[in-house]
């Protein structure tokens, strides 16, 4: 589904990724860990295309995306992103926000997208806010109508920054609870989280980024294996 | 005493204060211009009944004021939201040329640019009246609507740039990811929130050119600085100062309430920009 | 280990280390092409007399001379008369801020050539300054005084925007810093407020001096012979209109242009400055 070959990006003269070789399989559960800086945001954003590269490849369901002829906008309908900060409209209410791209990029009928949102609103657990403006709602519920918004389009892959680390303690299970049950159906998932707890519930595999460069990448078990006494173990132990 | 009756205390107390404080500054100011009055007329023969008997004629020109300043005020937020965009635009160059019109001009005064394009440009272009829809408007007024858009649109592009720029990168970076392009993006997502930011300067600039359209009479538009001044040419010299200071209580008349109208979009609002002061000094 | 440069290999062109030069040339350019086209469709119903205006360049300077003189001494006795009313709008004494607010807000929605006309021929007309002129020893005449005396009146209402936001912007707890070691409210203002504030609102002032150069070319109408009146004579007597009207913008963005960069300089050292 996505495929990542040799990526490498610079900020100026910082070289951020060194090299990157990545695939995830449909359905796949993929959780990038790794220290600040370490780059893990960054490839997460070129993968629907926030952040360009320099050199390599970044390929989404057979879509280069990377590539200046590529129709960028076309294939971001295709993939959904659910940031740290929500990122919701403010000045929309959450019905709108959930409605406004199907309607004004996918062309979607308005009462299609209608029903497409409420019953996503009902899957979350939030039909009744559907008129309320997001400043009103608590961080967690805000953030699960991010995941709405995103849902909405029906993406092939759904891409996860931080989604969890702006959040007040009580509300993180919440969120996390939803991603689960996503990754239960089938979603493809990327995800850039501190949440170790997640990453060994959820991730079909995880891959540790630390200086631009995947330093292992492995299943969960491996990761978390007891006996091990290196760099990662101890990153892992430091963040559980 | 009940919390009602509290309450009506307290409102008393304030409207009490508030006249009380008035009235002071009433007396002050009587007090001051008088003396000045009282200076002035021993070498000026004051005649406002003469001169007052004049001023409704002046409301030609007040309205022409109204015309140019609503059609300039109009232009000007399009063609500054366009130079906005291009101060904005990721290629450098296009962003140096946006620059360079917005610098260039809000360097200039306005009297200036005006000459040029109604003495210069005119003869050269040759455009002089148009005619729309049976109307035909004469040259003063296209020039001038003309020259006031292209000199406000400056000063409203920078305006509606740090309106923009106060939205935060993260929205953008939502809309686009979910497949926007960049002109749904902004016209969904960033320019209704911008618009808060933008409006309380926004009245700040069209005070501005109300008073910048006063300059619109030396090129001949019947404006009110215009029509005041073609009044009293006929009727004799001794009436210029009274003639004059009725054209001021005019201006104040019309920018004054915009004034306070701009004070409380910006408490309401809360945006206190130095680039819409600056406007609005309409120099 | 030797330091190297970090390389710009990876940074878009137009945004390396040297590229400004480019786009300058660029600009430059793409300028020099857009008038020439501008000049060429233009000369087909005007002719442009460009070596006949240029010999007129002393009268411009003449006129320059005192748009400068008119703005530098209206800039200082508005500044002056600035600071004083915006201490009265900072006044405990509700009158005295009455005032001062009153002040403001009637010179900020006049149009400053309606000003002019008011000061000129009103005041002007009906009070004789010539005695004053005079005792100044002719550094002046009548009309330049009346000139200096309005720019300076009407700026003043600004610049005491400008100062009261310096004042108000210098930390409240400043002001208690002083005040508790005994020092009386003039004193603090004097020692510690003021200075800082003062720092703070150079570049808005150089701002408000660019301000009073643009307004200086409305004093035309009172006859003085700065730039904009210099300007306008020749072009009713010779009849170059074009031609002498942008000699006269250029003269004023050469006025302007460093002054604006000066004030912009300014700004970018005294932030940078706040960051320790």
């Amino acid at each position: 589904m996505i495929d990542i070959k040799n990526v490498h990006k610079w900020f100026g003269s910082l070289h951020v990724l060194k090299g990157i070789d990545l695939s995830v399989d449909e359905g796949e559960v993929l959780v990038l860990v790794g220290p600040s800086g370490s780059g893990k945001s960054t490839l997460l954003r070129c993968i629907n295309g926030l952040a360009r590269i320099n050199e390599g490849q970044v390929v989404v369901n057979g879509v280069d995306i990377q590539a200046s002829k590529t129709n960028l906008n076309r294939a971001r309908q295709r993939i959904g992103i659910v940031f740290q900060q929500f990122n919701l409209f403010p000045h929309m209410t959450v019905l709108r926000n959930i409605t406004i791209s199907p309607i004004k990029v996918k062309g979607v009928s308005p009462d299609e997208a209608h029903e497409t949102a409420m019953r996503l609103l009902e899957r979350i657990g939030m039909p009744e806010k559907a008129g309320v403006r997001p400043d009103q709602l608590s961080g967690g519920q805000q953030q699960r109508v991010a995941i709405a918004r995103a849902l909405a389009m029906q993406p092939e892959v759904m891409l996860f920054d931080e989604p969890t680390s702006a959040l007040d303690p009580e509300m993180i299970k919440e969120v996390l609870d939803l991603m689960g049950e996503l990754a239960e159906e089938n979603m493809t998932m990327v995800v850039v989280t501190h949440e170790m707890g997640f990453a060994r519930g959820v991730a079909d595999r995880m891959a540790f980024i630390d200086g631009g460069v995947i330093v292992e990448i492995s299943s969960p078990d491996q990761f978390f294996e007891p006996s091990r006494n290196d760099r990662i173990s101890n990153y892992a132990r430091l963040i559980s | 005493m009940s919390a009602l009756g509290l309450q009506q205390d307290v409102w008393w107390g304030r409207s009490l204060q508030l006249s009380w404080r008035v009235s002071v500054l009433c007396a002050i100011l009587f007090a001051l211009g008088w003396f000045a009055y009282q200076g002035l007329a021993d070498s000026y023969d004051f005649q406002w009944d003469k001169a007052l008997r004049f001023a409704p004629r002046y409301h030609s020109g007040l309205l022409m004021t109204l015309q140019v300043s609503a059609v300039a005020a109009v232009g000007a937020t399009v063609f500054g939201l366009l130079i906005a965009l291009g101060r904005l635009s990721p290629w450098v160059l296009v962003r140096d040329l946006a620059g360079l019109y917005v610098h260039t001009i809000r360097n200039l005064p306005f009297i200036v640019v005006m000459l040029v394009f109604f003495f210069g440009l005119r003869k050269g272009v040759g455009l002089d009246s148009v005619t729309v829809f049976g109307h035909t408007f004469e040259a003063p007024f296209v020039w001038g609507s003309i020259t006031l858009t292209l000199y406000e649109a400056s000063y409203m592009a920078e305006i509606i740039r740090a309106g923009i720029q106060s939205v935060r990168s993260e929205q953008m970076e939502a809309a686009r990811s979910m497949g926007m392009t960049y002109l749904q993006a902004m016209r969904y997502v960033i320019l209704p929130q911008a618009i808060t930011v933008i409006i309380p300067p926004s009245t700040g600039i069209f005070i501005g050119m109300v008073k910048e359209s006063a300059l619109l009479s030396i090129i001949g538009l019947p404006e009110l600085t215009r029509t005041a001044v073609d009044l009293f040419a006929p009727v004799r010299r001794p009436y210029t100062f009274e003639f004059y200071l009725i054209l001021a209580g005019y201006y104040l008349m019309i920018c004054v309430p915009l004034s306070f109208l701009s004070q409380w979009l910006e408490g309401r609002l809360g945006t206190h920009s130095r680039i819409g002061e600056e406007a609005a000094r309409g120099i | 280990m030797a330091y190297s440069a970090p390389s710009q290999l990876h940074v878009p062109l137009m945004e390396r280390r040297g590229a400004w030069v480019i786009r300058v040339f660029f600009i430059i350019g793409l300028l020099a092409l857009m008038l020439g086209f501008l000049h060429f469709q233009l000369s087909k119903s005007y002719t442009f007399q460009w070596k006949l205006a240029f010999n007129f360049l002393p009268y411009f300077n003449e006129g320059l001379l005192l748009t400068i003189k008119a703005s530098l001494v209206a800039g200082v006795v508005g500044v002056v008369l600035g600071l004083v009313i915006a201490l009265a709008r900072l006044s405990p004494f509700m009158q005295l801020r009455d005032l001062g607010t009153l002040y403001v807000h009637t010179f900020r929605n006049v149009p400053f050539y309606v000003f002019v006309l008011i000061v000129y021929f009103g005041f002007g007309r009906a009070i004789d300054v010539r005695p004053l002129v005079e005792a100044m020893g002719g550094i002046v005449d009548e009309r330049l005084f009346w000139a200096i005396a309005a720019l300076a009146v009407f700026d003043a209402a600004f610049i005491s925007e400008i100062f009261r936001a310096g004042i108000l912007s210098v930390h409240a707890t400043q002001k208690e810093a002083a005040r508790s070691m005994g020092m009386s409210a003039t004193q603090a203002m004097r020692y510690v407020i003021l200075p800082q504030a003062f720092r703070n609102v150079i570049p808005a002032l150089t701002g408000e001096l660019i301000a009073l150069v643009k307004e200086s070319a409305l004093l035309f109408v009172i006859s003085l012979r700065e730039l904009t009146l210099v300007a306008r004579e020749l072009a009713a007597h010779e009849g170059n209109t074009f031609e002498f009207y942008t000699i006269l913008a250029v003269y004023y963005l050469i006025l302007t242009l460093p002054l604006a960069g000066f004030s912009h300089l300014l700004e970018k050292k005294l932030s940078l400055d706040d960051r320790h």
